[in-house]
């Protein structure tokens, strides 16, 4: 039980309207406060992920069994910090040297939580057909635009861009297929063929080159295949005699090649016979 | 016989008040100038020279913050000063409204954007949400002035006692 005292007289409570807009005040100090304490929490977060190294992991090329080439790797992106990066996504837009686009892909978007170590794998699959054909047999500078975008404590948009250009190595790089003079007799007429080209890709060259040598006019002169097993930076060139059908003159036909993998069968651009 | 008496109603309190004089006012104002100029002009502008001396493009111009924060400065040691004054709630309303004024005019490019020179890198930065956050602030001190106008206006000298206790 308490005793009011005689000497002092607890001063009576404000106005209702002065303690409204005292605690509107105070509200607004509070608020300040705590927006610039988790400013400075999130900045010194963010601070831990930068320093935690995020990185590309190591790459790999092949060519895939639906006629594409892939290109495998990961992004690993440490999360030391304190808060989740939510929505993490990366756009890759890939470019030959005439512009056109080969690759448009998006990975994400994800969320990597608060204290954990994501690797978020990439796939990119370049067509070797339309736009994508000169990969074959060209060597060319690929241009890269690469960005990334995510949130970061909830308040922060975040986003990375990269143009860059990566060099191309061709697994038929300068394909030439020549078709010489047509020989023999009694009967049995055959013609060399002579494939060279260097495998300049990051793979190797594992099957076949099928040919078929195409006159102007009239059925197929004949065809057959060079068993292909070239490693990757190495050159090849052979020759191959191949039967003709009689009466067939190759001149001004042309080769049409195919590269045939056990999964996948990727034609290669025709040659013309002079 | 006895007769009942009844009670006497107690007297209302007085309570009163001890307003410091305008010279120790403007000395307490002048007194907080100092961190409030180093604060809202001072950091600020240093900060963005910096970047600007490393060749970083600015998210706002030099001027708006120096502008901004000196309007503001100004505004906060004039409400100190005519605090005990019917101007003070309008000096509140006045304060926060040009410290939203100025987050106004830093939200509406709120993207920073930092190219990496000889890189082709670019990296931007939104932080929209927080200025939206942080004039959450401005906003309730706002609405505190527009109540203390009210009741400065209802009845003048009503918050004396209270802001200034004997």
């Amino acid at each position: 039980m308490s005793v009011a005292s005689p000497i002092y007289r607890r001063p009576p409570r404000p106005p209702g309207i002065y303690r409204a807009a005292r605690g509107l005040r105070r509200a607004a100090l509070i608020a300040l406060v705590l927006v610039l304490l988790y400013v400075g929490i999130v900045a010194y977060s963010a601070v831990e992920v930068v320093k935690s190294s995020p990185g590309v992991g190591n790459s790999s090329t092949t060519m895939d069994s639906n006629g594409t080439v892939a290109i495998s790797t990961s992004f690993t992106l440490p999360n030391s910090g304190f808060f989740p990066i939510q929505q993490f996504a990366l756009h890759f837009r890939i470019l030959n040297t005439t512009g056109d686009v080969l690759v448009a892909s998006t990975v994400g978007p994800t969320d990597i939580p608060a204290g954990s170590n994501q690797s978020i794998p990439v796939e990119l699959y370049f067509p070797l057909t339309g736009g994508g054909a000169s990969l074959l047999t060209e060597n060319q500078y690929l241009q890269w635009q690469v960005w990334g975008n995510a949130t970061y404590g909830y308040l922060f948009a975040i986003s990375i861009d990269i143009a860059t250009e990566k060099s191309w190595g061709a697994p038929f790089a300068n394909l030439s297929v020549r078709v010489g003079t047509p020989s023999g007799g009694n009967g049995s007429t055959v013609v060399p063929v002579s494939v060279t080209f260097s495998n300049d890709a990051s793979f190797s060259d594992s099957g076949s080159l099928d040919f078929q040598v195409v006159p102007a006019s009239g059925p197929d002169c004949g065809q057959g295949s060079f068993v292909l097993n070239v490693p990757s930076n190495s050159p090849f060139s052979q020759t191959q005699n191949i039967a003709v059908a009689s009466g067939c003159d190759p001149s001004g036909g042309h080769v049409a090649a195919e590269y045939v993998t056990p999964g996948s069968t990727v034609p290669l651009p025709s040659e013309a016979i002079p | 016989m006895s007769a009942s008496i009844p009670p006497i109603p107690a007297p209302a309190p007085v309570i009163g008040y001890r307003i410091p004089s305008l010279g120790w006012r403007i000395l307490g104002g002048a007194l907080r100038l100092v961190p409030l100029v180093v604060l809202l002009v001072g950091l600020p502008v240093a900060a963005l020279t910096f970047l600007e001396s490393q060749g970083i493009s600015l998210p706002v111009p030099i001027l708006t913050v120096e502008v901004g924060g000196i309007v503001i400065t100004i505004l906060i040691v004039a409400r100190y000063i005519w605090k005990p004054t019917l101007a003070y709630g309008p000096l509140s309303i006045a304060t926060s409204a040009a410290t939203l004024v100025y987050l106004w005019v830093i939200l509406v490019d709120a993207t920073y954007h930092l190219a990496i020179p000889n890189a082709n890198v670019g990296i931007s930065l939104g932080y929209g949400d927080l200025i939206l956050l942080l004039m959450v602030g401005p906003a309730l001190a706002l609405a505190a002035g527009a109540l203390t106008t009210i009741e400065d206006i209802r009845s003048p000298k009503e918050r004396l006692p209270y802001d200034f206790p004997p």
